[in-house]
């Protein structure tokens, strides 16, 4: 029966979380106050230029702008009524399964959602134009996308003369999680030219077999790591140790966002620290 | 005359498929008490238990007021046949009034709200054995032989035809010993029917009409106890040297000889 | 207890009256009343309850019957399920560690809820539905495995082993989540009130009503059952038919509350103890004062994970506030000399 189980479990583990869409009443007019549930999203507000219009962020928010915002709770668990108390005109939200319910709750209590999905390159791309849109700052959104854009078209001209490297993105040693498939730094991993070694894991953040990571032999193990916990340890095994070792610049690669250009350019010189600026 | 209040013919008792004792052929009348004697795993309290309709005999047959046991349901049972147990398995904090109104549950509603009948039963089974001063105490916090003082009262305001009793007076005192078995006379003179499983012969020969004597998977004897209970039978049963005496009264005394 | 029933004279020697029931029940009555209200009061937005309910059109009269009146619904309910089962269950298994997830039910439910989140299945239904089937045929196997041996322990046993079971099985699908699913099965399993829609609250009322009507009715059995089988045989109870219906009551009961809200710890224990040092042990009167009780406990734990969200900046999930105030609280009990019995 476990087996069985098990690759029904692999099977669901990439379940779409559903397209873009709007819940609840269209905003009216120019929408003024703005409630976002994630920080990439508010990263998203102020690259826009609309930082002056968010009235409450997530508590995960840390960004120096918003440090005196109220918090209406995490990505799987916005408080409905913290949210409705801020008379949001715009609530932008990451659709996934635990806020389902509660987003749904305070679209229906009048508060309008924009659901923004952030798995891929192309969710962010759609969300910066849809949020600009949104926000009446259409121009500054295309911006936004196109800049994206265009450094993706750049950084691969330049990787593309360049033999691929072998490379292991872990975000925790303890356990072991790194970037699996169908994930937006999986497809920034293939722009800067890097080949990710992780590509059969079954999910875009798997927890990954020590084993078949030394198996794998990568070149370049890229530290994404918020705690170095059980690092040592790892760095010390055989297929690891001679693999070099870089850690990964700021949130970049870990908020799916405007700063995705900046992080694909950071990784490009990381995988290809040969290539010079 | 109705049909007596125990009839057993043949009856094979046990566990599991294993007879622990067969060939029991016993009639009690209304009136009457027995006494069950044996020593320790000889299967009284197996013959008692089947009797109830606990255990599912192993062989023969087994009727109460004429009706086979397999045919009696549970609730009509027990407002026929009550049942003082050895031990006392559960710990709840039920005072000592509320576990002998317990004993009314069959004659009762099944939301079992007391009557001024059912207190005033309860009550006197309680003054019968002189401990109404337990009526407000919690079970839990007795003495073993308190409680078996207050399930002795269960049994009595349960109002049977047939009291089965086992072991009543182990923990008690010789007084409360006493007292419990001169009650269940006054009773049986009333026309109760009792079986009661007893320990010590001295006390089935002060107060038992007869007895069933159990040993080795079988009936070692039956009968009035004055004719059944001597020295030389008893030694058989419990398998060591009896002495017997006579009080100036004229009752029977017995006591290990033991090695001078 | 002993000093409760001294206190009050030979009158407490027979503690359930139609008399004392009624004012005490109606005391639980009034409680859950109260907590009700304090919990209307009670949250992230400023809602003017006089404005609420003169226009319930307004956004104050939307958060209150959108939000606030459904959830405090939900946690009596889900209360009043657990507390009533544990109760029950306590006397029926005469374990007084018995609590509503002992049968299996929560590994189950928790089983079916994680499978649901794991693959993805949550377009078909709400995972509460999965939670259901989870604990209905955890359920249906434990009792299975009981009626082999007519011990109540031989049920008590197959349900903690199945509850370990499913917990393996379910850290086993933890590992393959991604930390967004994990991040919400963490949160199912820890018990929380959320946001149901009316039908579904009327119908987990409809079961919960059914449910508890059951168990009171069999509450005078039950008293007689904590005694023991044969004790119980021996005055007049069917034991195996009135098991079988307060297994099966229990049950279902708390698979509806775990579908609606997760695994809420310590209600099932520590309200039923509460009420039993103050009420003794007769289930006829325990049942429904656990049932009111719990409802009032829960309901209020979870005004309290409203008042808490300033400072977390987020609602702790309510079976976490159950677990800090029950855990001390049940320790303190035991420590009293008095045993809960």
């Amino acid at each position: 029966m476990i087996p069985a189980l098990l690759s029904l479990v692999l099977l669901g583990a990439g379940a779409d979380p559903g397209p873009l869409r709007m819940l609840g009443p269209a905003p009216e007019g120019e929408v003024r106050r703005v409630v976002t549930l994630t920080p990439s999203l508010t990263d998203v507000v102020l690259a826009l230029g609309a930082g002056d219009r968010l009235v409450g962020v997530s508590r995960f928010d840390e960004r120096a702008e918003v440090k005196q915002l109220p918090r209406v709770g995490g990505f799987v668990d916005p408080s409905v009524e913290a949210v409705l108390a801020l008379h949001p005109e715009l609530v932008l939200a990451e659709p996934g399964p635990g806020n389902r319910q509660a987003v749904e709750r305070m679209a229906e209590l009048g508060a309008p959602v924009l659901l923004l999905p952030l798995g891929t390159v192309s969710d962010v791309l759609a969300a910066e134009r849809a949020a600009g849109k949104a926000l009446g700052r259409a121009r500054e959104g295309e911006a936004l996308a196109r800049e994206l854009e265009a450094t993706r078209v750049r950084i691969r001209e330049r990787s593309r003369s360049r033999q691929p490297v072998r490379v292991l993105l872990v975000y925790g040693f303890d356990p072991l999680v790194v970037a699996g498939p169908g994930g937006f730094a999986d497809e920034l991993l293939s722009d800067a030219g890097a080949l990710n070694v992780a590509a059969d894991a079954a999910s875009p953040y798997p927890v990954y077999s020590v084993e078949r990571a030394l198996r794998s032999r990568p070149e370049l193990i890229l530290d994404a790591a918020m705690t170095p916990g059980g690092r040592d340890r790892l760095r010390e095994l055989p297929g690891l140790a001679e693999a070099r070792w870089a850690s990964v610049p700021g949130q970049a690669l870990l908020h799916p966002g405007p700063a995705l250009g900046r992080g694909l350019e950071q990784l490009f010189a990381l995988v290809h620290p040969e290539a010079g600026r | 005359m109705s049909a007596p209040a125990l009839e057993t013919a043949a009856l094979a008792v046990g566990y599991g498929g294993r007879p622990v004792v067969s060939g029991v052929s016993v009639t009690v009348a209304p009136g009457t008490l027995w006494a069950v004697l044996g020593p320790n795993g000889s299967g009284k309290s197996t013959l008692l238990r089947t009797v109830l309709g606990l255990l599912r005999p192993l062989g023969g047959e087994a009727r109460l007021f004429g009706t086979s046991i397999s045919r009696w349901e549970r609730r009509a049972l027990a407002c026929r046949v009550a049942w003082v147990p050895q031990s006392f398995e559960g710990d709840p904090g039920f005072t000592g009034l509320e576990l002998v109104l317990m004993g009314r549950a069959p004659h009762q509603g099944a939301w079992g709200l007391p009557g001024a009948k059912d207190l005033a039963v309860a009550r006197a089974a309680l003054a019968e054995l002189g401990i109404g001063h337990l009526a407000g105490r919690v079970v839990s916090r007795l003495s073993g032989g308190e409680r078996r003082l207050l399930l002795v009262a269960r049994a009595l305001a349960q109002e049977p035809s047939l009291l089965l009793l086992d072991e009543p007076t182990a923990f008690l005192d010789l007084q409360h010993q006493a007292q419990v078995l001169e009650r269940v006379r006054a009773r049986v003179r009333a026309g109760l029917a009792a079986v009661t499983v007893l320990h010590d012969p001295n006390l089935a020969a002060a107060f038992a009409d007869a007895a069933l004597l159990l040993r080795d998977g079988g009936v070692l004897g039956q009968g009035p106890a004055a004719e059944l209970l001597d020295a030389e039978r008893l030694g058989r049963l419990y398998g060591l040297g009896l002495a017997e005496a006579r009080t100036a009264a004229g009752h029977r005394l017995f006591a290990p000889r033991g090695t001078p | 207890m002993t000093s409760v029933a001294g206190s009050l004279g030979t009158a407490s020697a027979v503690r359930f009256t139609p008399g004392r029931a009624t004012l005490v029940l109606g005391g639980l009555l009034v409680l859950l009343l109260l907590a009700f209200v304090a919990s209307l009061a009670l949250g992230e937005y400023p809602v003017q309850l006089a404005r609420a309910f003169a226009e319930p059109g307004s956004p104050d009269g939307r958060v209150l019957f959108g939000l606030r009146i459904p959830r405090a619904v939900l946690g009596a309910l889900v209360g009043a399920s657990l507390a009533a089962s544990g109760s029950a269950l306590q006397a029926l298994l005469r374990n007084p560690l018995a609590d509503s997830f002992v049968l299996g039910v929560s590994g189950g439910a928790a089983l079916g809820a994680t499978l649901a989140l794991a693959l993805g299945l949550q377009a078909l239904a709400a995972p509460s539905v999965f939670a259901f089937v989870g604990a209905v045929a955890a359920m249906a196997l434990v009792l299975a495995a009981g009626r082999a041996r007519s011990s109540p322990y031989a049920a008590l046993l197959t349900g903690v082993v199945f509850n370990a079971f499913a917990a393996a099985i379910i850290t086993c699908i933890k590992t393959l989540l991604t930390p967004d699913r994990l991040g919400e099965v963490l949160y199912w399993l820890a018990g929380s009130l959320g946001y149901e829609r009316p039908r579904t609250l009327i119908l987990g009322g409809v079961l919960q009503l059914v449910a508890l009507g059951l168990l009171w009715a069999a509450s005078a059995r039950l008293n007689l059952l904590s005694l023991g089988d044969d004790e119980a045989a021996s005055l007049g109870v069917p034991v195996r038919r009135t098991r079988a219906i307060v297994l099966v009551a229990t049950s279902l009961s708390v698979a509806g509350a775990v579908a609606l809200a997760g695994l809420i710890g310590f209600v099932g224990l520590i309200v039923p103890h509460l009420l039993r040092l103050w009420l003794g042990p007769d289930q006829r009167l325990l049942v429904p004062a656990s049932a009111l009780g719990g409802a009032a406990f829960l309901v209020l734990a979870d005004a309290a994970t409203r008042v808490l969200f300033p400072v977390f900046h987020s609602e702790p999930p309510v079976g976490v506030v159950t677990a800090v105030l029950g855990g001390p609280l049940f320790v303190w009990l035991l420590n009293r000399g008095e045993h809960p019995a």
